[in-house]
């Protein structure tokens, strides 16, 4: 596995000494957590950046890692494309310990890449990203006409849902053909 | 690109929370598994059902709408929060079409607004097996579309788009109608209305087409109208008579038919200011002593009645006994909800109180008691207005609104 350390972009803080919120606290060294996405890039991430994302705060909890053993075992997401975890990690890190505004202007604004960090986000639970993703891809469509609208969202044509579910139906077909076939040469 | 079919349950649920009503149509209009789609997971926010306004003629219009065009809404409460979901026009053909030109001609003839529209390509789409080309602008500003169609759709359109938007957002079937009605080309069948307005017109109708017109409108709850007149009156078997609510001043029925009248509430002018009804109303009110018409709640009639005593020629009446009911009556349709035309501030809704608080006070009214079921109404007349209120309950508790 190619092993990147990353996590200390310049939009997030490499070693928050306090947190702004609990300056009378004593001070508790924080903690580090690793992911990576299907290009195998191992991304370092703060437990306070990972906090927005509910489901690895599930994980983190349920774990209790050391610092060695969470460097050892980063979280994989072989789902997630790499360029699309790295989207999530920085803004993570960016919204770090603090409420995002209801305008997110630090959303990636590449609209090929919605999707895909639509379907990240999901995923991983990061609630707050993902209402604004949707709003990004609400907004797509504001002001098109349905045939803008069909090409945008990739939407099929009526003839073409039809075309696709008689070939879905012909393959089932053959399948189940096959299978018996296959049943009754085992039988034999 | 977003694959917006593939998108997880949850994720589609917030894009639609995103929209607006108007695209979510434009959406619907994609296919029928976006229809479908939209049915499962789309939750409309509450409403009183759609409105459809043909005709508009409303100086505050936007400059590229013009009178032909019909829209459609979303009725939230009657003000600034009912919804504008889509127009539409008619045009003679579609392959010729030429907007830029329409826009042209129109921006001329309202030069003192900047022109702000967006031309699309047409398309064609499928609602209840209703095939309709058409193209398309979008009014860049509001985003509202406006959709053209040829004519061989405006029969059947405007009803098959609200079946179709109270099955694709699963809301109410109410529907709420204002129209001019010398052009009830919208109604091409039987439709149910339930709340049906007329605009202000200056143009005398024929009966005829007011007859035909309640023929195909079944409406449910009530009929207004501000200013139309009629080159004569309704007739003895319009189902105008059947209309619950009913606001007429402008004598489109004659005092003889009032005895027609089976709704709750009117209030009717009737005939010519000069005519004397007092014998029609004397009447109407024996017809109602000898019936068993049991739904007739408030009666207004407006017009001449010059005796008391003709009034209540062969009827026994009686004044007020603290006894026998209260002093003041309380009507059940406090607010009179009319669509009217204001200078300056083109149409809109406006809610009246149906009665003023010394018409609901009965104290010096005449009562008439009904044998058969003991039902008492107080009659009261003045120079211009004859009153009827029927006691349903004898002591009713107030309302807020009285």
């Amino acid at each position: 596995m190619s092993s990147t350390e990353q996590g200390t972009s310049s939009a997030a803080p490499a070693e928050p000494t306090t947190a702004p919120e609990s300056a009378a606290a004593p001070e508790v060294p924080e903690s580090f957590y690793y992911v990576h996405g299907k290009d195998k890039v191992v991304h370092k991430v703060s437990a306070g950046a990972l906090q927005h994302s509910a489901l690895i705060h599930g994980m983190i909890s349920n774990l209790g890692y050391t610092e060695e053993q969470a460097k050892a075992n980063p979280f994989p997401f072989e789902n997630i494309d790499g360029d699309i975890l790295q989207m999530v990690v920085d803004w993570c890190n960016q919204h770090k310990g603090k409420p995002t505004p209801p305008e997110d202007t630090n959303l990636p604004k590449q609209k090929e890449k919605l999707f895909d960090l639509v379907l990240a986000v999901n995923y991983l639970e990061i609630k707050e990203l993902l209402t604004y993703c949707c709003k990004q891809v609400a907004m797509m469509v504001k002001g098109k006409s349905p045939e803008e609208i069909r090409e945008i969202w990739m939407i099929p044509t009526d003839a073409e849902d039809e075309a696709a579910e008689k070939e879905a139906k012909k393959r089932a077909g053959k399948e189940a053909a096959g299978e018996t076939a296959a049943a009754a040469g085992d039988a034999k | 690109m977003v694959k917006f079919l593939r998108l997880p349950y949850l994720v589609k649920d917030l894009v639609f929370k995103e929209m607006e009503l108007k695209e979510i149509l434009l959406l619907s209009f994609c296919s029928k598994r976006v229809q479908k789609s939209i049915k499962q997971q789309f939750r409309i926010e509450f409403n009183k059902g759609f409105r459809i306004t043909c005709g508009m003629n409303d100086p505050r219009m936007c400059h590229w709408q013009d009178e032909d065009e019909k829209r459609l809404e979303l009725i939230v409460d009657h003000k600034e929060n009912d919804k504008k979901v889509i127009s539409w026009k008619y045009v003679n053909s579609l392959e010729n079409l030429d907007l830029l030109n329409e826009f042209k001609f129109l921006e001329e003839k309202y030069s003192y607004e900047a022109c702000d529209i967006d031309l699309k390509p047409g398309f064609t789409f499928e609602i209840n097996g209703l095939r309709c080309r058409c193209s398309i602008s979008l009014d860049l500003k509001s985003g509202i579309p406006t959709l053209y169609f040829e004519k061989n759709v405006m029969k059947k359109w405007p009803m098959e788009l609200h079946k179709y938007c109270v099955e694709l957002f699963r809301t109410t079937s109410d529907l709420e109608m204002i129209m001019n009605l010398n052009d009830s080309s919208d109604l091409h069948e039987n439709q149910t209305i339930k709340d049906s307005y007329l605009h202000n017109s200056l143009e005398n109708l024929d009966p005829r087409i007011v007859d035909e017109f309640f023929e195909k409108a079944n409406i449910q709850n009530s009929f207004s109208t501000v200013m139309q007149r009629l080159e004569g009156f309704v007739g003895d078997d319009s189902k105008l008579w059947n209309i619950p609510n009913v606001f007429i001043p402008n004598s489109w029925v004659h005092a003889r038919q009032l005895i027609r009248f089976t709704g709750k509430h009117a209030n009717f002018s009737v005939g010519d200011y000069r005519d004397d009804v007092t014998q029609d109303l004397n009447a109407f009110l024996k017809h109602w002593l000898n019936s068993d018409n049991t739904n007739l709640e408030t009666l207004v009639v407006r017009g001449s009645c010059s005796s008391t005593k003709g009034l209540f020629d062969g009827i026994q009446t009686s004044r007020w006994d603290p006894a026998k009911r209260q002093a003041k009556y309380v009507s059940n349709v406090p607010f009179e909800t009319l669509w009217e035309y204001r200078f300056g501030e083109g149409c809109r809704f406006s809610n009246y109180l149906s009665f003023w608080p010394n018409e609901l006070d009965c104290t010096d009214a005449f009562d008439i008691v009904r044998q058969s079921d003991g039902l008492i109404a107080s009659i009261k007349v003045d120079i211009s207005a004859f009153f009827m209120f029927v006691w349903h309950s004898r002591f009713p508790s107030s309302t807020i609104f009285q």
